[in-house]
């Protein structure tokens, strides 16, 4: 056994070589992350500006995210009061949906943005958080003028099952279906959209019916976006009614 | 350091001064082709089963694993060889752990600092690398007691035979699942539907089943050595 054999054997050597190495570690991957933070942050950024514009517009191909946002959408703060928190687009894009939807409804800050389109007409965006199997679910929901039909959806998901619970996501004939829904029944009171296995009109004709055809083999994903857009849509109603009645 | 080297061999009755060996030397060409084949760590070893199921799904995030366990291997390799000597003993395996995370990490990074997309739809298997047993078995196996340029080229090799096996795999998958290769449309969807089991991870598991029977026939040695 060589000296250096004897000296690694030791308590001391063995804390010492864990200090040293914890340093060199952190330190590194704190110094990648001060380097490369600023650009992570305007990736996802434009990823969500990106995700907002693609619930309202059917071809992203050869899309300026960022000057069609800042040209068509303006956003704001609002709460589940139906009061509004704040005019600026750049507060509701602060928001961190996943920490917002953790706090209780009366206190939660909802982001919501309003698209105008070539014709001037109005589209509302929501954004929903939930659970799918894995992880959470998000989505964009875009309502028409009437605040009631759906005009768009767009889902993305942190690790749903790929070929299965990922097709909300991947998956055209999934979420195009949504279009044309309606969220709210005859009497004003929101259902959302159902996702179910069954109904008896897979092709989706049927528009007034509040339902979906489900994806097989991800029945928890699509019973958890279900339940998203139920409880999510549901503290965007007080400002929605009050849009109505002014 | 050559002095020393001689002494030490003189002291231990053996007089020999060692050749330098050339970088592309026979063998060491050799610990790059043998876990193509003889040595391929899913086939022969089978180890790293458990993300050839979850990767192979498509062409385009095997490539992508692929690519991130080449890096990961090779350079984690290279570290744990350099400070070999250094490692205390009893706590060999969490400083290798330690070393592999580190490098996941900065792939993971790299990729959401350059390519947001790809982050987006791989950062879930790119963290899987960790705990990949081809890693952790070549540390183990190869690294702790081989120098860095050894260690480096058989980080390469044993990521590359990986890697054939997980396109192999995908090929299969992706072709006969979604009638797809990277994603571009090959049979056309209005007569061949999605076939649903070869989406399905078990899929995977049967066609690395009938790789490792198809390697044997093929290569007659595996079935003598085993």
């Amino acid at each position: 056994m060589s000296q250096l054999d004897k000296l690694r054997e030791t308590t001391p050597y063995t804390l010492g070589f864990v200090l040293v190495m914890c340093l060199i570690v952190a330190g590194g991957l704190a110094f990648l992350k001060q380097l490369w933070g600023d650009q992570q942050k305007a990736n996802e950024l434009n990823f969500t500006k990106e995700q907002i514009l693609t619930s309202v517009i059917d071809d992203m191909e050869g899309i300026d995210v960022e000057t069609i946002f800042s040209e068509r959408v303006t956003g704001k703060v609002i709460n589940a009061q139906g009061e509004i928190e704040s005019e600026e687009v750049t507060d509701a894009l602060d928001i961190e949906l996943y920490k917002e939807s953790k706090k209780s409804t009366d206190k939660r800050r909802l982001p919501f943005y309003t698209y105008t389109n070539e014709d001037g007409e109005e589209r509302y965006i929501m954004p929903t958080v939930g659970k799918g199997l894995w992880d959470q679910i998000m989505s964009y929901v875009a309502l028409e003028s009437d605040k009631n039909t759906i005009a768009g959806i767009t889902f993305d998901h942190v690790a749903e099952t790929p070929g299965l619970g990922a097709k909300i996501k991947d998956d055209p004939t999934f979420y195009e279906d949504f279009v044309g829904e309606q969220i709210l029944d005859a009497e004003g009171v929101l259902v959302g959209v159902l996702v179910r296995k069954g109904n008896n009109d897979p092709n989706n004709a049927d528009k007034s019916d509040h339902t979906i055809d489900a994806i097989s083999g991800a029945t928890i994903t699509g019973d958890g976006v279900e339940d998203m857009l139920q409880k999510e849509l549901k503290n965007y109603l007080p400002y929605l009614n009050k849009q109505t009645e002014s | 350091m050559a002095d020393a080297l001689v002494k030490e061999t003189e002291q231990q009755g053996v007089v020999e001064v060692k050749e330098k060996e050339a970088l592309f030397s026979k063998k060491n060409r050799k610990l790059i082709t043998d876990p193509l084949n003889d040595d391929n760590p899913i086939t022969v070893q089978v180890l790293g089963i458990c993300s050839a199921l979850a990767v192979t799904v498509s062409m385009k995030n095997a490539l992508v694993m692929t690519l991130a366990v080449i890096f990961v291997l090779a350079f984690s390799n290279l570290t744990v060889s350099v400070i070999r000597n250094g490692i205390p003993p009893r706590i060999r395996m969490i400083v290798q752990l330690v070393i592999i995370a580190t490098l996941v990490t900065i792939v993971n990074e790299v990729l959401k600092t350059y390519s947001f997309s790809a982050y987006k739809e791989l950062s879930v298997y790119i963290g899987l690398i960790i705990t990949n047993c081809i890693v952790m078995g070549r540390l183990e196996a190869f690294a702790m007691g081989n120098g860095p340029w050894k260690s480096f080229l058989d980080g390469l090799g044993n990521a590359a035979g990986y890697g054939i096996i997980l396109l192999i795999v995908a090929f299969f998958r992706e072709f006969l699942g979604t009638g797809k290769i990277f994603g571009f449309e090959i049979l056309a969807d209005s007569w061949y539907p999605d076939n649903g089991i070869l989406i399905m991870p078990v899929s995977a598991m049967f066609l690395v089943g009938i790789l490792v029977w198809a390697h044997r026939a093929w290569n007659r040695r595996l079935v003598d050595i085993s």
